[in-house]
């Protein structure tokens, strides 16, 4: 055999073209985790990967964003504490553009009060109804009860709507913005209101 | 046995059970290449490992164009490359551009002389009695670990060129050299792995 002949690179071709070692040291699962990972990055529709783990997360996310957002509107409107004052819409179908909201201190009715006050009481009641605007009649004589904020356990009953049969006739009703209607105060008027009529 | 066209339908699907099948069906053959290129089973396996991760991700790629088997291949072949670029680096590896032959000569001269005790000091390239090789019938483990003994870069030119058949301009562009680089490296790594042959049968006929 010479030096030419000791063809190396055949040498090699002949060992190795279907070289096939049979090592029991290579099995499956020491790649399996590695497989899975990388299963897990691409789409499938047969198994569970990362485009279905976003899924599932945004739509977790958009649930619990919605279920959060309802809570807080339903407890908003329903107020959940006691001591949250409530505001009670003025209903008077016929006299809208007469409602007005009070922006403080009371203003009582003229048959209620003006009947027990002294003259300078009187006096100085209409005073400072002059100066702080109240729920005054078209005419100017006729005052309704106050407006004013009260305590929230005061307001158990039922809500309360205003109807223009309990209004008395020609009355307007001045309402400023940003005031409160408590219960207490439209009972009262409520009250009046009906006495009023069984005296008519 | 489920056929080729089944598994690479199921694999396509990131099916594990056809995944686990395509693993088994070629490990052998794969694991056949890795060791060729790596320094060490464990580095064999860590290749074949990594190179079956990129079919498995890139198996949509597969058009039918050629054999799958071949395709595979190139994937490994083309794993272990970048292995290799990889731990280049780290390695402490000698500069293969400075080494000399003469250098490689002596120094696998005095391994051997250390490891086995025979004196080769009388061997010379020029007068190789190559009847000894033949007589020597060595197998895949003594040619693994001939090829074992030469730089990695000389290696790697070897297989590429002599077992898988590429050409000097694609070994340039895979491990990025020039095409003269190539060609002395694979002339450097016959002349090493002649050598260590002949050592290698002389030792086998010897005992």
């Amino acid at each position: 055999m010479s030096r030419e002949e000791l063809n190396i690179e055949q040498l090699y071709q002949d060992a190795f073209k279907n070289y096939k070692p049979e090592r029991n040291d290579l099995s499956w699962f020491d790649i399996d985790s590695k497989v899975a990972r990388v299963n897990f990055f691409k789409f499938s529709l047969t198994s569970f990967n990362i485009y279905y783990a976003a899924l599932v997360v945004t739509t977790f996310t958009l649930a619990s964003f919605l279920t959060v957002n309802q809570i807080t509107g339903n407890s908003e409107k329903i107020p959940s504490s006691p001591d949250k004052e409530l505001f009670l819409p003025v209903v008077n179908p016929s006299a809208d553009d007469n409602l007005q909201v009070f922006e403080n201190e009371s203003v009582v009715s003229e048959d209620e009060t003006s009947d027990n006050l002294t003259g300078k009481e009187k006096l100085s009641k209409e005073q400072s109804a002059e100066k702080s605007p109240g729920i005054e009649s078209s005419t100017g004589k006729n005052k309704i009860p106050a407006i004013r904020k009260i305590d929230s356990s005061l307001l158990n009953s039922p809500e309360i709507s205003i109807v223009h049969e309990d209004l008395a006739p020609d009355s307007t009703i001045i309402l400023k913005e940003d005031d409160v209607i408590v219960r207490d105060t439209i009972l009262r008027f409520e009250k009046s209101s009906r006495s009023k009529r069984k005296k008519r | 046995m489920i056929s080729e066209e089944i598994l690479i339908r199921e694999c396509k699907k990131h099916n594990r059970i056809a995944q686990k099948e395509l693993y088994e069906t070629y490990t052998p053959v794969m694991f056949g290449i890795c060791i060729r290129y790596a320094v060490n089973d464990a580095e064999a396996k860590d290749i074949m490992q990594e190179g079956f991760i990129k079919i498995f991700s890139h198996i949509k790629q597969f058009k039918g164009k050629g054999t799958f088997e071949g395709w595979m291949k190139r994937i490994m072949i083309n794993t272990a490359i970048t292995h290799y670029h990889k731990t280049r680096k780290s390695r402490t590896n000698r500069n293969i551009d400075e080494v000399d032959a003469t250098s490689i000569h002596e120094e696998t001269q005095q391994q051997n002389e250390i490891s086995d005790g025979i004196d080769r000091t009388d061997i010379d390239e020029k007068n190789i009695n190559f009847d000894i090789v033949e007589q020597a019938g060595l197998n895949v483990n003594d040619l693994l670990s001939a090829l074992n003994t030469i730089p990695e870069a000389f290696k790697l030119v070897f297989n590429l060129y002599c077992i898988e058949g590429y050409k000097h301009k694609d070994i340039s562009e895979m491990l990025r050299i020039d095409e003269k680089t190539s060609r002395t490296r694979l002339s450097r790594a016959r002349n090493l792995l002649q050598k260590k042959i002949y050592e290698l049968s002389i030792k086998k006929v010897g005992k």
